[in-house]
């Protein structure tokens, strides 16, 4: 595979959900970044068998797609060399290793890019907006969007720019490097590193010990409730306009906390 | 400059969850740029990142409909910015709120693209070519206007109509929301927090 070859999965590959639909998900993006791999080696009806293939349901997480592409193309690939006797079975193959490595490769890139790598982004746009506020805050704004946009997409954009090299070079034996590879680790440290950051990030924030504590509460009853976010702050809303409309006293440390956020 | 704000806004929607995928329109990000493109940077930044730590613990996971965070920070930060319309204390859940709503238009959106789909599908089957950047562009070029439509009836529309009905609105339910906006900060970081300590960081799922 050249490199122009893994720059065109590349590219292809960040159009993998534009076309996302209920009944076979990512199908016309996976195909989209497979098609000028399957021309090149097909025509005719094996092209046509070969592009029906690539348009069966196909659902992974985005910045895995590039791995999966690639090992398709050389799956697809050893398929075409085969003998005629072999073939039909190794192209059943590939279909089934497609979904497998999808899957699992899913979980892998969830958890790492959704789960830990996104909040941990937000967490250092955050700390990065409260370190340079004293610049001004267009630079801060500025070290924000830049730091947060860095974090994930560093790692992120390598991920992609090396699968379709990776897929297409391990082929079915992706699966077992990638167990190789530390990501367990590797989540659990950048999950330990925002746990950290989070904490930095709530003291700076709290106005002294009222708010430390205020914050504390607000965090033991997202845990007690399990409420998401969102409504939570609805039901803050109602009960304070609730107070205020009983004409008892609203706390204190919202004020405070307000405060804190508006001069970080 | 206002109209210009909702398309670049829209654009960067795409970004969400069809197009790249590169934080480009989370909302501390799209916060900080509409408040740098109006003006007001800090006030921009300031409605984003309050979005982003409140919307953060939706994870756009298969088909799962999450919040859209584009829409939700795009709304408040028009709806504050130019200064003028309504305080920040009413922007910020109007903004949650068409966020949280926007998922039922993406419903009917996806099943269009389905069609979209089974149509390229139908073009192989025949033997032709499967035409998939066409199918990719429609559905860019839906989802785009889609959300521009959204994002200019918040600005053109529902500005002056929420600035006017915060001046009519009984004085508790001011006050609600503005205690509200108050903790929201605080609420942000609890939702910060839970991304990395109450999941656990021995789990991976």
């Amino acid at each position: 595979m050249t490199i122009a070859q893994i720059a065109g999965i590349f590219w292809r590959s960040m159009f993998l959900q534009s076309a996302w639909n209920f009944k076979k998900l990512q199908n016309v993006g996976f195909a989209l970044c497979v098609d000028p791999w399957l021309r090149r080696i097909h025509s005719g009806e094996d092209l046509k068998a070969a592009r029906l293939r690539a348009l069966e349901a196909f659902s992974t997480q985005a910045h895995m797609a590039p791995l999966v592409a690639g090992m398709f193309c050389g799956l697809e690939e050893d398929a075409a060399r085969a003998p005629a006797p072999e073939r039909m079975a190794k192209r059943e193959r590939l279909v089934a290793l497609r979904s497998a490595a999808a899957a699992a490769l899913a979980g892998v890139g969830d958890a790492l890019f959704w789960s830990a790598l996104r909040p941990l982004s937000a967490g250092l746009g955050l700390a990065a907006a409260m370190l340079f506020w004293d610049r001004g805050p267009e630079t801060a704004c500025l070290a924000s969007a830049g730091i947060m946009l860095a974090a994930f997409n560093i790692p992120g954009l390598a991920l992609r720019a090396a699968g379709p090299w990776l897929g297409y070079a391990e082929k079915e034996e992706i699966a077992l490097r990638l167990k190789e590879w530390p990501w367990q680790k590797t989540i659990r440290g950048l999950r330990l590193t925002g746990a950290v950051l989070t904490l930095a990030l709530a003291w700076s924030v709290s106005a002294g010990w009222v708010s430390a504590a205020a914050l504390a509460a607000i965090f033991g009853v997202k845990k007690a409730t399990g409420f998401s976010g969102l409504r939570l702050y609805a039901a803050c809303a109602v009960a304070a306009a609730a107070m205020a409309w009983s004409g008892a006293r609203a706390p204190a440390w919202d004020g405070a906390l307000a405060a804190a956020w508006e001069r970080p | 400059m206002i109209a210009a704000s909702v398309l670049w806004t829209a654009l960067l929607e795409l970004e969400a969850s069809s197009v790249g995928i590169l934080l480009l329109s989370r909302p501390m990000v799209l916060g900080a740029g509409l408040g740098w493109a109006l003006r007001q940077p800090a006030e921009g930044w300031r409605m984003g990142a309050l979005v982003e730590l409140l919307t953060l613990e939706h994870l756009p996971m298969g088909s799962r409909a999450v919040p859209n965070a584009a829409i939700a920070a795009g709304t408040a930060v028009l709806l504050v910015l130019p200064l003028g319309g309504p305080p920040p204390a009413a922007a910020l859940p109007a903004g949650l709120a068409l966020g949280a709503a926007y998922p039922f238009l993406e419903t009917r959106l996806k099943a269009w693209k389905g069609r979209l789909a089974a149509r390229a599908q139908e073009r192989v089957e025949r033997g032709d070519a499967p035409s998939l950047w066409s199918a990719v562009a429609a559905s860019l070029a839906l989802e785009w206007a889609m959300a521009a439509a959204v994002l200019f009836l918040a600005a053109a529309v529902l500005k002056p109509a929420l600035a006017a009905s915060w001046e009519a609105a009984p004085e508790c339910v001011r006050r609600g929301l503005t205690v509200a906006y108050g903790f929201a900060p605080g609420l942000g970081l609890a939702c910060l927090a839970q991304a990395f300590i109450l999941r656990g960081w021995g789990r991976t799922e």
